[in-house]
């Protein structure tokens, strides 16, 4: 039989032996021991046999512990009632080394007081290595409910899909436990996940054998476009999380906020204007301008220099000059409209007060382990090119999989739905436009190469909609958008996206027609 | 020998080699011709060194406390991707039926536009008069001669690529075309000049022809087109490279 071991941690008075006691309540056939690291004001209602207490939690030592009560043999469970003062880490890390078919770590609860829990994230960095640690964070002594949800957001901006309770609402926790209990152990994930690969080979291979040759055909398509793609976007991305991981590891924050005047709306401007100088493809910048911010450039500063940056790149320009055969019109247009989009967005996140709180990192100081996760490490750091790299491969998996599920939905796009079938609905002008910006936007194809894509739906859709399909395309897509969510929170990637949209739609049908 | 504490590096370290190596695949046996442009080949290079690089910095990570919370099916995406490029092989887009779809009429002019585009002399043969079209000027001709077609009237081209019938042309005529390609297969677009034979019926889909013919114009959706007359043409194989790509 395994026994499962369920750590609680919390400050004290944060409630959580209040929860163990809920706990008990719902159990009951289980025989649970209570490891506890502190005695707050709060018993436990359990016997005495089944309560070990910590002698010395300074020392932080619960393995002798864990290890008596598993000498007993007669219990199912052991929760372990966790300071968030402690070392959390070092306490998993030591039961990781107990664990074998007898016994396994299982949720992790982190017990949070929501009327403190602003003042104690800023000033006590290792609640947030808690809830960073936990599997799901209950929100206690807290009732208004617009308050509830503004910490939720706080604490998944910690850790992405966690589950956030509270105490308003009215929790199953053995059913929530067991939820997790139910995870298999991560031996046995190796081998079902290897299973895993087998079998997804084996459905492909007899997939693809019984189709007819037109489905293969699509099929192949499919896997050309979905392969050209990613192959195509590998080095790039590559690029900007080498730029980005430079950034962070060997350039100092002060000497890159030097780059930007101190009046915002001049830096925006610089910023639309920065992609000049040093541009970035549209894979590349979202990973750049994330690290600015983090740098601690302004946001609207980081996103304009995001937007910008593709447009205005001279090797986009002058691959829309040759599409276009000469016709400078439309290379023109495409930079001076990509830089209002671009300033225009630089200002709404102005006038709307974005700031660092968008960005999503799961590197914090209290959660990295590549050693180069503060400033303050760097002249400790015994080599630069290896932070780099480290940085680079962190941020590699942790965006890979959405570039690979852009490339997949904009492949199938590429395959299954004919352009003619665009064609046919290019009847009325302002659709049109609509039309043609959502096609950039799902193709995700790269900025250096869409103007060809563009020109061949001129006489189909005519100048103006093709414009919006130009300017649009490099700003936002789909490929980019999934890369966006993995950095930034639901809410801002929403913002920018549809923000993106109205304006280039708007410059498109009253800006544009003037000047063509 | 030292206990390996941390198979999720391992997953990483396999990750990462496996990527690389296929990325080294891709460029050395040319199997990327199908997929990207081959300006992209040193970047690739370059990109599978790195993950290597990467690979080899996280190997003294093996034997160290494996990070929480690590869970081997959050690299199931990379599994999937390999596996679907591995089972379902990629193919020329020549050969794609979603291809006959990705042209259209080109620029060309509307038959009321009194507008007169720039217009360059076409680079003619000077022994015979006729302007041959290859792989280095295939874009640059089609694309003078689809912008303002009414100057070339009576030129004589000779060009090669694959047959798709359209059902929207006339009678008798098909388009001769190649694939263009900038960066990647997702931007692949045919180009090409709608061909004009005495008799389509001994002319079949796909098939790779070398013409010669004579520029005429014809109406396409309210736009003027250029269309080849044709005067001779033989049955060819293949290119060695199906794509055209842009420099």
């Amino acid at each position: 039989m395994t026994v499962k071991i369920n750590i609680i941690s919390g400050f004290i008075g944060s409630g959580k032996t209040t929860l163990i006691n809920k706990y008990i309540n719902e159990i009951s056939d289980e025989k649970v021991a209570f490891l506890l690291g502190e005695t707050g004001e709060v018993e436990i209602d359990a016997k005495d046999e089944d309560i070990f207490i910590i002698e010395d939690p300074q020392q932080e030592d619960y393995v002798p512990y864990v290890k008596k009560i598993m000498k007993k043999a007669i219990h199912d469970r052991i929760i372990i009632e966790f300071n968030s003062l402690h070392n959390l880490e070092k306490l998993i890390v030591d039961l990781e080394d107990l664990i074998s078919e007898n016994i396994k770590v299982s949720t992790k609860i982190s017990v949070v007081d929501g009327s403190k829990f602003g003042f104690l994230a800023n000033s006590i960095p290792s609640i947030v290595e808690h809830i960073h640690r936990s599997d799901l964070v209950f929100l206690n002594q807290i009732e208004d409910k617009a308050l509830i949800k503004e910490l939720e957001n706080k604490v998944k901006t910690i850790k992405r899909g966690l589950t956030v309770s509270n105490s308003k609402e009215e929790l199953s926790y053995v059913a929530t436990i067991k939820k997790y209990d139910k995870s298999l152990s991560y031996k046995s994930l190796n081998l079902t996940f290897i299973s895993f690969c087998l079998i997804a080979f084996g459905i492909l291979f007899r997939l693809i054998n019984t189709l007819d040759n037109t489905s293969v055909n699509y099929a192949q398509t499919f896997t050309t476009i979905f392969t050209g793609i990613l192959v195509e976007a590998l080095p790039f991305i590559m690029i900007g999380l080498f730029v980005s991981s430079i950034l962070h590891v060997v350039i100092p924050s002060e000497l890159i906020l030097k780059i930007f005047p101190k009046n915002k709306f001049l830096a925006i401007i610089v910023a639309s204007l920065a992609g000049l100088f040093f541009p970035v493809c549209d894979c590349a910048v979202i990973p750049v301008a994330r690290r600015l911010i983090k740098k601690g450039v302004d946001v609207p500063v980081a996103i304009t220099y995001m937007i910008a940056s593709p447009i205005v790149d001279p090797v986009v320009i002058m691959a829309t000059l040759y599409a276009f055969a000469g016709d400078i019109r439309f290379a023109a247009l495409r930079v001076f409209l990509g830089l209002l989009v671009a300033i225009i967005i630089g200002n709404i996140m102005l006038a709307t007060k974005e700031n660092q709180s968008i960005v999503i990192d799961s590197l914090t100081p209290q959660t990295c382990d590549c050693g180069f996760c503060s400033e303050d490490e760097l002249e400790e750091a015994p080599s630069k090119i290896r932070g780099v790299f480290r940085h680079v491969e962190t941020e590699f998996f942790s965006i890979m999989k959405f570039i690979i599920i852009g490339a997949a939905v904009s492949g199938l796009i590429h395959t299954y739905i004919p352009q003619s079938f665009l064609i046919n609905l290019s009847e009325n002008q302002i659709l049109s436009v609509i039309i043609l910006m959502i096609a950039a936007y799902l193709m995700s194809m790269c900025a250096t190469s869409d103007a060809f894509v563009g020109r061949s739906f001129i006489n189909a859709f005519g100048m103006l909609p093709v414009t919006g399909f130009l300017v649009f395309g490099p700003i936002m897509d789909l490929k980019n958008t999934l890369v966006m969510s993995s950095m930034y929170t639901k809410r801002f990637v929403l913002k920018v996206v549809i923000a993106t949209f109205i304006a280039t739609l708007a410059l498109i049908l009253t800006v544009a027609p003037r000047l063509l | 020998m030292r206990k390996i504490r941390n198979i999720d590096v391992i997953y990483r370290i396999a990750t990462l080699v496996v990527i690389s190596v296929i990325l080294l695949y891709l460029v050395y046996s040319e199997a990327a011709r199908l997929l990207v442009h081959p300006r992209i080949d040193k970047f690739l290079v370059v990109c599978a060194i790195m993950l290597l690089i990467m690979a080899i910095y996280l190997v003294p990570d093996v034997w160290k406390r494996r990070p929480l919370d690590s869970h081997p099916f959050k690299y199931s995406f990379f599994v999937i991707a390999i596996l679907i490029g591995i089972v379902i092989q990629a193919i020329p887009l020549s050969q794609s039926a979603v291809m006959t779809d990705r042209w259209s009429p080109d620029i060309g002019v509307s038959e009321s536009s009194q507008e007169e585009r720039v217009t360059v002399d076409l680079p003619r043969n000077a022994e015979d008069g006729v302007v041959y079209i290859d792989d280095t000027n295939y874009l640059h001709i089609m694309n003078i001669i689809s912008y303002n077609p009414r100057q070339y009237v009576g030129e004589i081209i000779e060009f090669n690529g694959f047959i798709t019938f359209r059902d929207n042309f006339p009678e008798n005529t098909a388009l001769l075309g190649r694939l263009l390609m900038w960066c990647c297969a997702a931007d692949v677009v045919v180009i090409g000049a709608p061909v004009k034979f005495e008799d389509i019926s001994v002319i079949e889909e796909f098939e790779w022809l070398l013409i010669r013919g004579e520029i005429e114009t014809f109406m396409l959706n309210n736009v003027i087109q250029p269309v080849i007359r044709v005067i001779n043409f033989e049955r060819i194989e293949k290119p060695l490279s199906e794509y055209i790509y842009v420099e």
